[in-house]
Parts: C-alpha cells; sequence; structure tokens
C-alpha cells in the first residue's frame, strides 16, 4: 500500500488552520477583482433590503429600533458570530435616524455592543456620550429564557418601531416574535443555531437564511472588501458544490461506497 | 492623525495577536514540521501564546462584572422614572441585589439560618420562572406556524405548514396516524437532513470568510473611521 502524501496529510490535519489563510489570500485578490463593482450585481436578499425601510419607519413614528445578537459572544466558536452580528447591527444602527436599544445575552459582547453604538453615533454624526440603557445585558448565554422575556417587555415598555435580530438564538425567539407580531412590530432575525433559524424563518416578516446574516455589510454598506467577501463566499460554496458531486459521482462508479 | 495613530495600533495589535496565536496552534499540531522555521521563538510564542489565552479569560471574567453592573444601573435609573414597565425593573434591581447580598452573607459565614438561600432563591423562583416561559414557548411555536401562512401564503408556506403537521400527527400514539410514521421517518432522515446539512455548511463557509476577514486586518472594527 503506498504511503499518503505528506502534503496532503499536513492538509488534511491543519484545514482548520490552512484554509482560513487560503481564504485570507482569496479575499485580498476578491477585494481588488471586484473594485467599483456595483452592489446590484450581489444576489438578491429581501431582508437586507426590506432593513432600510423598516428604520426609516420606525423613525418617522418616533420609535426605538431594537437590536439583538442574542446568546453569541466572544468565546469559544461563536466569536466570528458575534463579529459577524455586530457588523449587521453596526449597519443597522448606522442607518437608524432614532433612538436604538441593543441587547445580548453574553456579557462579552458587552463591550463589543458599546463599540458598535459608539461609532455608529459617530458615523451618524451624532457627538458625546450615548444615552443610558441603550445597551442591556439579559443574563444567561445560548438559549437565555430570561432574555426572551426580558425583551419581549422592552418591545412593549419602549414603544420599540422595528426589531433586528440576528445571532445566537434558539426556540426562545419564538417568545419575542410573538411579542413583535402582537404588537404590530416588524421583525427581522436570522440564527446559527437549526431550531432558532425555523422559528426565525418562520416568524420574520422577510426570511434570512444560514449565511446570509454574515454578510449584512455587502447589502447596506458595499464597499469593494464587503462585497469581496460575499463573492469569496460564493466561490466556496461553488468548489463545496463541485467537491460533493464529484465524490458522489466517484462513489456511484466504485460501486455505492464513498471514497476516503 | 490621532485617530488613525491609534486605529494602526490596533489593527498591529489585533493582527499580531492573531498571528501569535495561529502560530501557537501551529506549534501544538505541528511541531516538527515547524520546528525548523519557527525554532529561535518557538519558546517565546508558547509562552505568548498561553499568557493572550489568559489575558481573554480575565477579560471574560471581566465582562461579566461590566454585565452585572450594567444590569443594576440601567435599572436602578429606570425604576426611579415614572414610565411603562418601571415596576418590572424595580422588581429585577431588587432580586439582583438581595440574590447579591444573599450570597455574599452566605460565603462569609454570616448567615446561619440553616437554609441555603441562594440555592432555594434559584431553585423555586429562577427555575420555576424559566420553566414556565418554556411552557409558553409552545403557543409560540403554533403562532408561528400560523404566522407562516399570513406571511408567506404560497408553496413554500403551505409546505412548511404541512410538514409541521405531518411530523406533529406522526409522533401521536394514534393507531390511525401510524401510516404517516415512514414518510416522517423519511422526510426526517432524507430531506430535513440534507436542508440542515446545507444551513450548517453555508454558515460554516461564512464563518471562515469572516475569520480570514480579521486575519488580514479587513474587519470593519479593525478599519479607520473613514470606512464608516
Amino acid at each position: 500500500m503506498p504511503s499518503p502524501d505528506p502534503f496532503l496529510t499536513f492538509l488534511q490535519e491543519n484545514a482548520s488552520i490552512v484554509l482560513p489563510l487560503l481564504v485570507a489570500s482569496g479575499l485580498g485578490l476578491a477585494s481588488f477583482a471586484v473594485g467599483r463593482r456595483s452592489a446590484r450585481s450581489l444576489r438578491v436578499m429581501p431582508a437586507w433590503r426590506a432593513l432600510p425601510g423598516m428604520l426609516e419607519q420606525a423613525a418617522a413614528q418616533g420609535q426605538p429600533v431594537h437590536l439583538s445578537s442574542g446568546g453569541a459572544g466572544l468565546q469559544g466558536s461563536d466569536s466570528l458570530l458575534a463579529l459577524a452580528s455586530a457588523e449587521a447591527l453596526y449597519q443597522a444602527a448606522r442607518q437608524a435616524q432614532g433612538p436604538v436599544i441593543l441587547t445580548t445575552s453574553d456579557s462579552t459582547m458587552i463591550p463589543l455592543g458599546y463599540e458598535v453604538l459608539r461609532r455608529a453615533q459617530r458615523a451618524r454624526g451624532f457627538a458625546g456620550s450615548m444615552q443610558a440603557g441603550t445597551l442591556r445585558w439579559f443574563p444567561d448565554g445560548p438559549r437565555s429564557l430570561a432574555w426572551a422575556g426580558a425583551a419581549s417587555v422592552l418591545m412593549s415598555s419602549e414603544y420599540v418601531g422595528a426589531n433586528l435580530l440576528v445571532g445566537g438564538f434558539g426556540p426562545e425567539l419564538a417568545l419575542v416574535s410573538h411579542a413583535a407580531a402582537r404588537r404590530g412590530q416588524p421583525l427581522l432575525a436570522a440564527s446559527d443555531q437549526l431550531d432558532g433559524q425555523a422559528v426565525a424563518w418562520a416568524s420574520a416578516d422577510e426570511p434570512l437564511i444560514g449565511e446570509e446574516l454574515y454578510f449584512a455589510a455587502a447589502w447596506l454598506h458595499p464597499t469593494p472588501a464587503n462585497q469581496a467577501a460575499v463573492v469569496m463566499q460564493d466561490i466556496l460554496r461553488w468548489l463545496l458544490i463541485a467537491a460533493l458531486l464529484t465524490l458522489a459521482f466517484l462513489a456511484y462508479n466504485s460501486g455505492g461506497a464513498a471514497p476516503a | 492623525m490621532m485617530r488613525s495613530f491609534f486605529t494602526m495600533l490596533a489593527v498591529l495589535l489585533a493582527l499580531t495577536t492573531a498571528l501569535v496565536t495561529l502560530a501557537g496552534l501551529l506549534l501544538e499540531r505541528q511541531p516538527l514540521l515547524l520546528a525548523g522555521a519557527l525554532a529561535p521563538w518557538e519558546p517565546a510564542i508558547r509562552e505568548w501564546s498561553a499568557t493572550l489565552l489568559q489575558v481573554f479569560s480575565i477579560s471574560v471574567a471581566v465582562s461579566i462584572i461590566i454585565g452585572i453592573l450594567n444590569l443594576l444601573l440601567v435599572h436602578l435609573r429606570r425604576s426611579g422614572r415614572r414610565q411603562t414597565g418601571c415596576g418590572y425593573s424595580l422588581v429585577l434591581f431588587l432580586s439582583a441585589t438581595i440574590v447579591i447580598g444573599l450570597t455574599y452573607l452566605e460565603r462569609e459565614n454570616l448567615l446561619t439560618t440553616g437554609v441555603a438561600w441562594r440555592v432555594l432563591l434559584l431553585e423555586q423562583v429562577q427555575v420555576t420562572v424559566e420553566s414556565s416561559l418554556a411552557g409558553l414557548l409552545l403557543f409560540g411555536l403554533v403562532y408561528g406556524a400560523w404566522r407562516v401562512m399570513a406571511l408567506r401564503a404560497n408553496g413554500w408556506g403551505s409546505l412548511f405548514v404541512l410538514t409541521v403537521l405531518l411530523v406533529l400527527g406522526a409522533a401521536l400514539p394514534l393507531p390511525e396516524l401510524a401510516l404517516l410514521a415512514p414518510l416522517r421517518d423519511w422526510l426526517l432522515a432524507v430531506p430535513v437532513n440534507a436542508g440542515a446539512r446545507g444551513i450548517l455548511l453555508g454558515i460554516a463557509l461564512a464563518t471562515i470568510v469572516v475569520g480570514a476577514r480579521v486575519l488580514i486586518g479587513q474587519d470593519r472594527s479593525l478599519r479607520s473611521g473613514r470606512d464608516e
């Protein structure tokens, strides 16, 4: 039996490190390639297209916008989700013309949340300190029923005009979406968890599925760097599809057993 | 000028941290392969990598303290104003203060009533309230299914509701519905499984792209105010 190629073995053992490095190089190249490409060339994303209208409506009624990252936080495997969620919340806070309330159930998201709000405030041209109570922490992490209960009350007591919930949510999202529907508040939601995603799809005004929550900036603030991320994601997806089809074809030809 | 300097400093700090952690991980996984390339710096990289992880743990602990202070201050301020929901804020503030006080007294052995108040409050109040909220989830989910038809009365919406009804129906212990069981099993094993894997693969790819953006300093949090 021939010995396995050491290079392939290295790639296999270190895929989690090598892949991001390859993608990083690809991103750099994609940024140059995208250049001044128009945002219209990206695939249509109804939820991100609807968001500015929702924010405008809330501002017109003088109501605050509720943003939340749920249980996403800067620890463990959730860190990158937290960053993506912060990006989406920043874009929404930047475009909101009225007050914003940010809620989270992970304490590590508090500094990041303050940074998001501070930057958004600066981008909107407001100087000075933030209003107290703009960021609220409701414990206790993923699938937090405490967050769901408190957020439902907040949506009523603060007369929220629109809700954007992107991050880590479980089935507790049903309580919040129910509260939003009862008060006629528009809601956009997406989660990295399957049960939360199912609830989000069923109850949100416009669906956001899976990876769509990671690329809010490409639609809301289409710079070459932001669009390059979507282009890279699409390239990776097609490569994955090609790999899956090739493996399926090889498995079919070899009599049913998938190649190792 | 000053802001650009701090932005540069933040980018430099973030990239150095990321690269040192990455090198630390590589050294741990492939010590022989990288021994030649990183040999002179190996002890320093290992030490820095461990220190960075310790700093991270401390930051998490500090963020919890910030969270508790945030919770108390926001609700203390709200309970002082006569506005909708100020009663909830007052209850929350008092409960949190009492629990913190009781925990301190118990830890210092100053409260010797024989009853573990902290555990009692957690089990009799917190767990009960969360259980009742979890019970309410069912109604929220049923309402969600109804809302699908209200929002998206199309083929996909109908398919969603039909699937929910089929899976729930097959779970009922009624002999008349036993015919649905093989269909439910196939649904869960093939289309549901495939869809779930598709969503998770999409999320995994997006996560890799976000990670790579952080690594090369393309993430917004590492860029200057001009990008805003």
